[in-house]
């Protein structure tokens, strides 16, 4: 009867050492696209705007960073040099996201393209197979065709050597 | 002759195209249900029903497109948690991540329940 009295605190205690860890020794935030990670690029019936080449078979036996843009879109704009600043070292691949073909060209023209090439998905609807939330998102995808990351929102150049050095690593 | 012909053919279109539309309906009635479970997932506590981002306008038409085409609830929500994860659901999963959230409510029932039973027994000897 004494243990009794005693229940509540024991299951108060209990319970806040429990929160107390959890809270503590929390992973950190996983990223949005945790759905897709480790898992293979999905089929998508997308084409290049050049010669109708498919997304899938472009990307076969390479390590592709695949970004999700728009002319639309305003972060994108901000994101498009950094992009600019590792097409060089990196086969950069572009999506481009509910948008014309007029608007990708000039926006491409006026801003440079870091893409090697340029696909579109002018419903949105393949998109979806990605996980897209919104553009800009990029996705690090391996030879194996598999996700390695997903980065959402604009992507900065420190983020960007970040993620490139921990997927190497 | 031609005027009975093109009566029953006027009904005959009918009879197809208010099935048809009745049809729609009934997909998009299990297509709000659906959306009003699942999660708009670039808005804050927000289901995809009453959403009204781009992205969920997009994932209601792709929803009812799939019940159209046949699939089923669980298909449809298979086929998002692949892609957004189980965040995209409002009622998570029964898993062994999530065992503590589902058996809380009854290990509490069961503790709050024994202390109960037990200080009833001691009121009871006391009188």
């Amino acid at each position: 009867m004494k243990l009794l009295k005693f229940l509540p605190l024991i299951i108060f205690l209990i319970v806040s050492i429990f929160l107390y860890n959890k809270i503590k020794y929390q992973k950190e935030l996983e990223p949005l696209s945790s759905a897709l990670i480790e898992k293979k690029f999905p089929s998508l019936k997308i084409k290049s705007l050049d010669n109708n080449d498919n997304i899938n078979d472009f990307i076969k036996n390479k390590f592709v960073i695949i970004n999700i843009f728009a002319s639309w879109c305003a972060p994108c704009r901000i994101e498009h040099e950094v992009l600019k600043s590792f097409s060089e070292e990196y086969t950069i691949v572009g999506l481009a996201y509910k948008d014309s073909i007029e608007n990708i060209e000039s926006f491409l023209l006026e801003l440079g393209n870091p893409y090697k090439k340029v696909f579109y998905d002018f419903s949105g609807k393949e998109s979806i197979n990605l996980g897209l939330y919104g553009v800009p998102e990029t996705f690090f995808v391996n030879e194996d065709s598999k996700i390695l990351y997903k980065h959402v929102g604009p992507i900065n150049k420190m983020e960007f050597k970040k993620i490139i050095s921990g997927i190497i690593h | 002759m031609l005027l009975i012909k093109k009566i029953l053919l006027t009904l005959l279109l009918l009879f197809v195209f208010t099935s048809l539309a009745k049809n729609i309906e009934l997909e998009k009635e299990k297509m709000r249900k659906l959306a009003a479970e699942l999660r708009c997932v670039v808005c804050q506590n927000q289901s995809l029903l009453e959403s009204d981002s781009q992205i969920a306008k997009d994932l209601k038409e792709l929803i009812l497109e799939m019940y159209m085409r046949g699939k089923s609830e669980s298909e449809i929500k298979l086929f998002l948690v692949d892609r957004y994860g189980e965040f995209i659901l409002f009622k998570p999963t029964f898993s062994f991540n999530n065992i503590f959230l589902w058996l809380a409510p009854l290990f509490s029932f069961l503790v709050l329940s024994f202390i109960a039973s037990k200080k009833l027994s001691f009121f009871k000897r006391e009188k």
